[in-house]
């Protein structure tokens, strides 16, 4: 009964004996607290060159105040000449640049007769992005825009143009509250614009734990090369193989828990506590099973970027792939980051272990 | 100096020997990096048969009005995600398809939603979609529901301000038929609210695009993760360790000054060597690839090679930071552990993965100083085609001399450290 206790001991003792293991959980720690300060500061999926021709003209100033005054995914650069606001663009600082005319207030009140374009933008591309910004942009004109409609409205159809009496009218029928609510299935809400700079931590620890676990394995080959387990049977060195693999695994895995707590991605202790042991054991088999596929530790380390890579780009740890579902379904981290937001996905991890155990098990050597 | 000389010939020997099987294992690192970006592009892609979002719509949509508002949804977006909106009969079976992810989301419409509006209590509707790890495109969405639901209920409120007027007036049912008249304005303007911004393209911009962007991104961290594949080569292991000891002996310190100094030469004379021969194959391959984007489908073997040249300053200082790298780990598998970490953390910083300008002005100066931000920098200028500048290859050249120094110093500690 001594002895499996005795063994752990032994294979932890000589895990953290190993600098690159320590300094794989040291930059962990750090990447934590990098992203963790990334995501706390202003940054904006699209940056904003904002020129204003007078400040302190009414619906200028109403529309920037309404743009800069929420944290949103816009970054704005306050500009304070339009050459400066468009070689913002130029160098590519920004993404686009918004160039408020003087006179915007008389424009927007013209636009329902004229129709002529209130104000300038210069862009370096029309992405995804500046269209994104772009709507931002109309939303925040489209207030008094809409007063100017009610009031040209009213003047031609009623002859009314008494500004207090149309003023009081809108006031009074003004609509609150927001049409469209943000809803996740699961029936969490979202009232709070999602930390999209922190988010992608989670994946990328779960990426780590994966590599540790290869990294197991290359060690383990190593040792079996150079005799260390020459005494245990053949049938029995997959037990072997199981403990030195799934422990730093394990070990890594506790590690990344406590980094996504203290980063605040952190969701419920059952839901991730289950989810990182099960991904644990997923990683151990799955790095076994591709051990066993390349058959050497050099082999095995020419073919490790290339999946860390593939675990990045089809796991959902910066973006949600649609595509190559088939290769995704192989990846323990996809599994994981799925099951910690749908804890319900938690049984295609336990059928990953119980097939990925089973392969294990019908593949070791007998002799 | 002569024996430094006879080392260096040894050493780059020596990777000659190695060129096939770092070779092997370049070209399985640089498919997991072409696949990555590809994936990404394909994600993003622009081209006339434009991606389609499935979003499904649960409820009552025979109302004509909401009929309009919907394809209003439809095209609040109207160039890069055309979005197909698939009626389901229950939220049962949109959440089923949502988490089969046949659909991206969906959008619940409560009963007598379009009575609700036209009254003013505006019971919401709500937009459902999978909580995810990587939340940029529901953050994106949450930022165009928010348009959505502003543009509607500022319109809400001019109708309104004009019914409460007719009705003021005593127009009785009449007020209904001039709010109806009223909505068709509104939704005309909010069809046409794109005309309220006169849009121009900057001239003269060297700043990359998107997709340019992505590909140099994918070219630097391929660039910081190519130690990996020297790995075997080397990472400190018991025979080179002998060795090192015998040239102490001979040489004195001069011996590891050489020895490290050589076995870097050799390393970014490999480094160099592989980028040609890449550059060379990619040529060929991109066209194989199918990718349409104008920045990328034009780049021949020739337009690579000069690419892969112009990248010396960012692959002398890479070379130095992998090779510090190899010397401070004592086996194979430590050093992969360590490379890929490092290359991971350190890209993540400096923009390889999300765009830089998505970070924080203070992340920006701190990437723009980082070797990998450096880097990165230098192959920014390299693919727009004016070359890096004295300020993006100074910086290199610096932190090349700085990680040799350690290299050399770190060697010398291992060479003195008894057995």
């Amino acid at each position: 009964m001594r002895r499996p206790f005795v063994w752990l001991f032994m294979l932890c003792k000589r895990l953290f004996k190993k600098p690159g293991f320590i300094a794989v959980l040291a930059i962990l720690i750090l990447l934590t607290a990098a992203a963790t300060f990334l995501s706390s500061g202003d940054g904006g999926i699209i940056s904003v060159a904002v020129f204003a021709e007078d400040p302190s003209e009414a619906a200028s100033h109403e529309v920037i105040t309404t743009l800069t005054e929420k944290k949103s995914v816009v970054r704005f650069i306050r500009c304070s000449s339009e050459e400066e606001a468009v070689d913002e663009v130029i160098s590519g600082r920004a993404d686009t640049a918004w160039l408020f005319p003087a006179d915007l207030g008389d424009r927007l009140e013209r636009f329902p007769i004229d129709g002529k374009p209130v104000m300038r933008s210069i862009s370096r591309e029309n992405s995804v992005y500046v269209m994104l910004a772009a709507e931002k942009l109309h939303t925040a004109l489209y207030p008094r825009l809409s007063f100017s409609i009610f009031e040209k409205f009213m003047d031609k159809k009623f002859d009314e143009t008494d500004d207090a009496l149309l003023e009081r009218y809108y006031s009074d029928s003004y609509v609150y509250g927001d049409l469209v609510g943000i809803e996740f299935a699961g029936g969490e809400t979202s009232d709070e614009p999602e930390e999209y700079l922190l988010s992608p931590l989670r994946g990328m620890l779960a990426v780590a734990v994966s590599l540790t676990s290869a990294a197991s394995v290359m060690y383990f080959f190593i040792d079996r090369d150079k005799g260390t387990f020459a005494w245990i049977p053949v049938r029995k060195q997959i037990y072997v193989q199981l403990a030195s693999v799934i422990i730093p695994t394990v070990i890594t895995g506790a590690v990344a828990l406590a980094a996504i707590k203290a980063s605040g991605l952190f969701t419920s202790f059952a839901v991730e506590a289950a989810s990182a042991l099960l991904f644990c054991v997923d990683c151990a088999l799955f790095s076994i099973l591709l051990g066993r596929i390349c058959g050497s530790a050099l082999r095995l380390g020419a073919v490790i970027p290339a999946v860390m890579l593939a675990e990045i780009a089809l796991s959902p740890v910066f973006l949600n792939i649609e595509s190559f579902k088939f290769v995704s379904y192989l990846l323990p981290p996809y599994h994981y980051l799925t099951a910690v937001y749908r804890p319900f996905a938690m049984i295609n991890m336990i059928i990953y272990a119980a097939v990925g155990g089973a392969l294990c098990l019908l593949t070791r050597k007998r002799a | 100096m002569i024996y430094f000389f006879r080392y260096l010939r040894l050493s780059v020997k020596r990777a000659a020997k190695a060129f096939p099987t770092v070779m092997t294992i370049t070209l399985v690192l640089c498919f997991g990096v072409v696949l990555t970006s590809l994936v990404v592009m394909r994600t993003s892609e622009n081209d006339d048969s434009r991606r389609r979002v499935k979003v499904g719509v649960v409820g009552d949509v025979t109302e004509s009005y909401l009929g309009v508002g919907l394809s209003a949804i439809k095209n609040i977006d109207d160039s890069r995600f055309a979005i197909d909106l698939i009626h389901i009969a229950s939220e049962e079976e949109a959440r089923e398809l949502l988490d089969a992810s046949e659909i991206s989301s969906y959008i619940l419409i409560p009963d007598g939603f379009v009575e609700s509006i036209v009254s003013g209590d505006n019971a919401p509707l709500t937009y459902v979609l999978k909580k995810t790890s990587a939340p940029l495109g529901s953050v994106l969405m949450s930022e165009v529901a928010s348009s959505v639901s502003s543009l509607v209920t500022e319109s809400q409120t001019g109708v309104s301000a004009i019914q409460e007027y007719c009705l003021d007036l005593g127009m009785g049912d009449d007020s209904y038929d001039v709010g109806e008249e009223a909505n068709i304005v509104y939704i005309s303007s909010v069809l046409k609210r794109g005309n309220l911004i006169d849009s121009d393209l900057a001239e003269g911009s060297d700043a990359l695009g998107l997709y340019a962007y992505v590909f140099c991104g994918a070219v630097a961290f391929f660039l910081m993760l190519w130690g990996i594949t020297c790995s075997p080569l080397f990472a400190r292991r018991d025979s080179l360790a002998a060795f090192e000891r015998l040239t102490e002996s001979r040489l004195g310190r001069k011996g590891t000054v050489i020895t490290v100094i050589g076995d870097w030469i050799s390393f970014f004379v490999l480094a160099e060597t592989i980028l040609i021969v890449l550059s060379l194959l990619g040529g060929i391959a991109i066209p194989l690839t199918g990718i349409d984007l104008p920045e990328i489908k034009s780049l021949g073997s020739t337009e690579l090679a000069v690419f892969a040249v112009k990248l010396t300053p960012a692959v002398i200082a890479l070379t130095a930071f992998e090779f510090l790298l190899f010397e401070l780990t004592d086996s194979i598998v430590g050093s992969i552990l360590l490379q890929f970490t490092a290359a991971a953390s350190l890209g993540y910083i400096s923009g390889c993965f999300y765009p830089v300008q998505f970070f924080p002005e203070p992340v920006q100066k701190l990437a723009a100083v980082l070797p990998s931000g450096a880097a990165f920098s230098c192959v920014r200028q390299a693919f727009a085609g004016s070359g890096p500048s004295l300020g993006s290859v100074a910086p290199l050249i610096g932190y090349a001399v700085v990680f040799v120094v350690v290299a050399i110093a770190a060697r010398a500690i291992r060479v003195l450290k008894p057995n």
